[in-house]
């Protein structure tokens, strides 16, 4: 092995080994790279500071969790020192890992099921519209028009209805989140509405129309009518002009 | 004085020195003030930029003569080169925002591609190993943003502890920059930070790694000294101290013709828009005393 290879194995070994260890406050690991007059308490210093932002971004991130959780700062606590933040950790990586080591590692109530089932979907949200960055902003800029062609949509047979590409289904099995006389277990879609994300809680027959719209959209009304006999016109009307409202279809 | 005598001054003032674009790094708290007559260049920090729901231009209708890209997560001391999806990213903000320059940290974060994140960058030992890496990946960073005209600059740190090395911080970093040609975002805090820490002078660190820098940037901010820890930490949290300022006039005389753009950086404890405005228009003020009374 040459001189350089070997620098590139070594190195990279020094560099694994303090990562690893400093990403979880573990300082001891580093002493025997300090330089001469440095001590693990300067290393401290720096991972204690580097923890405590990890674990302000997570409670931050996962704030609804509150109303499910008594013990929420230790649950964080516990885990931003058994899990490393991930290499490239953006936006709500880490609070969506969070999540998943919470369901993995703690047996929870239903009403707590549904609180992370509610961050988590809000999460893929923002993940959905980072991959569809194009699709987010194509779809939010149609739907800035929806006031002009809301009006013009009855009575213009060209124009055609748009799904918004940024939404996610959960299910929620309690009402914990919803209002007291939904049925549970029901699904909610989360969408993005702008910079906002809502959510929306469907039927069977609205959920069918939105489960339409994404298989074969964008399609006019005439053509929705075509694919879907049963339903009446005023009701695929009634649904549009709601859905078109609340920012979960656009017109164009 | 006729008119065509100012001119004349007017144009052996420009061709002598250029003021630097001076400019905050952008904060929301800051944003309002953005269209003070001080600033003409802004920072725009890529991790806040990155939010996936945003819609508008990071920047608004907003113009500004000079735009830097400002990333946390090269980590150009690592031994992997830093992962393409990254350098996508930061290209694209760069692009929508019609910024000239990308920077990032002259330390590690992570250990391997798919590895561990330590949340913050800590310094390289100082040893011809990571000269290597460090230069490697730099060399690959800038390959990938020469590609869109794309200058890429490399900041000095301010660290609480360094590993046991081979040079000193200024020997390293005139390494850094005289091997791969790249451009240096001089944080002045950071210098004086370290200074305190480690016992050097910092006037003599900008003096010794000064001459490598093909093209400079600086960054300004203030921190806070920690009776406890015996440290000054780079809190960003205070006014710009005196002795920064002073440093940031050394600067600015040993960077003649080389500085493009001055940035301060603000993220606790924010102040009121008077005092926005006058650390802003004191960073102009020194500038231009400096670059074009002479």
């Amino acid at each position: 092995m040459t001189p350089l290879a070997s620098n590139k194995i070594d190195y990279r070994d020094q560099i694994q080994r303090c990562v690893q260890s400093m990403a979880l406050g573990c300082v001891e690991d580093v002493r025997p790279f300090l330089a001469d007059g440095m001590t693990v308490g300067h290393v401290k210093l720096f991972t204690d500071g580097n923890l405590d932002k990890r674990m302000a971004k997570v409670l931050d991130q996962v704030e609804l969790l509150n109303a499910a959780f008594d013990n929420l700062n230790e649950l964080v606590s516990e885990y931003i020192h058994q899990v490393p933040l991930a290499a490239y950790d953006t936006g709500c990586s880490d609070s969506d890992r969070f999540l998943r080591w919470l369901k993995l590692t703690h047996v929870t109530s239903l009403e707590q099921h549904d609180h992370i089932a509610c961050q988590l979907a809000r999460h893929e949200v923002e993940n959905s519209a980072r991959m569809n960055r194009l699709g987010h902003v194509r779809f939010q800029e149609l739907h800035s028009l929806a006031d002009r062609l809301t009006a013009e949509w009855q009575t213009n047979s060209r124009l055609r209805i748009h799904l918004n590409p940024i939404r996610i289904w959960a299910t929620f099995q309690t009402n914990v989140l919803l209002d007291a006389e939904t049925t549970t277990p029901t699904d909610v879609l989360f969408f993005a509405n702008g910079h906002q994300i809502r959510t929306s809680a469907f039927e069977d027959a609205g959920k069918e129309f939105v489960e339409t719209l994404a298989s074969h959209g964008p399609f006019t009304l005439t053509d929705w009518k075509r694919l879907d006999r049963s339903t009446s016109r005023s009701d695929l009307i009634e649904f549009c002009l709601d859905a078109a409202e609340m920012g979960l279809v656009a017109f164009g | 004085m006729s008119l065509s005598m100012v001119d004349t001054a007017r144009i052996a003032t420009s061709e002598r020195f250029t003021v630097p674009g001076i400019g905050y790094a952008l904060r929301e708290q800051n944003r309002d003030i953005l269209n003070d007559p001080a600033i003409n260049a802004v920072e725009i920090t890529f991790e806040r930029a990155d939010d996936p729901l945003r819609i508008d231009r990071y920047l608004g209708e907003q113009e500004f003569e000079h735009v830097g890209i400002h990333a946390l997560k090269l980590s150009v001391a690592s031994p992997d080169a830093p992962g393409r999806d990254y350098l996508d990213a930061l290209l694209a903000i760069a692009e929508e925002n019609d910024a000239e320059s990308i920077s990032d940290h002259l330390g590690f974060t992570r250990d391997a591609q798919h590895g561990a994140e330590m949340g913050h960058f800590a310094p390289p030992p100082f040893t011809p190993a990571a000269l290597d890496a460090t230069c490697r990946n730099i060399d690959f960073v800038q390959t990938f943003f020469a590609r869109r005209d794309r200058r890429f600059y490399i900041e000095n740190i301010a660290y609480l502890f360094q590993f046991e090395g081979t040079m000193t911080e200024a020997e390293f970093f005139y390494r850094v920059l005289k091997n791969t040609r790249c451009g240096w975002l001089l944080d002045v805090t950071n210098v004086y930070a370290n200074a305190v820490n480690f016992g050097f002078d910092a006037d003599d660190f900008i003096t010794e790694v000064m001459p490598a820098a093909d093209r400079v940037q600086l960054h300004l901010a203030g921190g806070v000294f920690d009776e406890q820890a015996g440290l000054y930490i780079d809190s960003h949290s205070e006014s710009i101290p005196e002795p920064v300022w002073s440093l940031y006039r050394h600067a600015l005389e040993q960077g003649r013709r080389k500085i493009d753009a001055v940035f301060l950086e603000r993220d606790q404890n924010y102040p009121d828009e008077r005092s926005w405005r006058r650390e802003i228009r004191q960073t102009r003020a020194i500038a231009e005393e400096i670059y074009c009374s002479r």
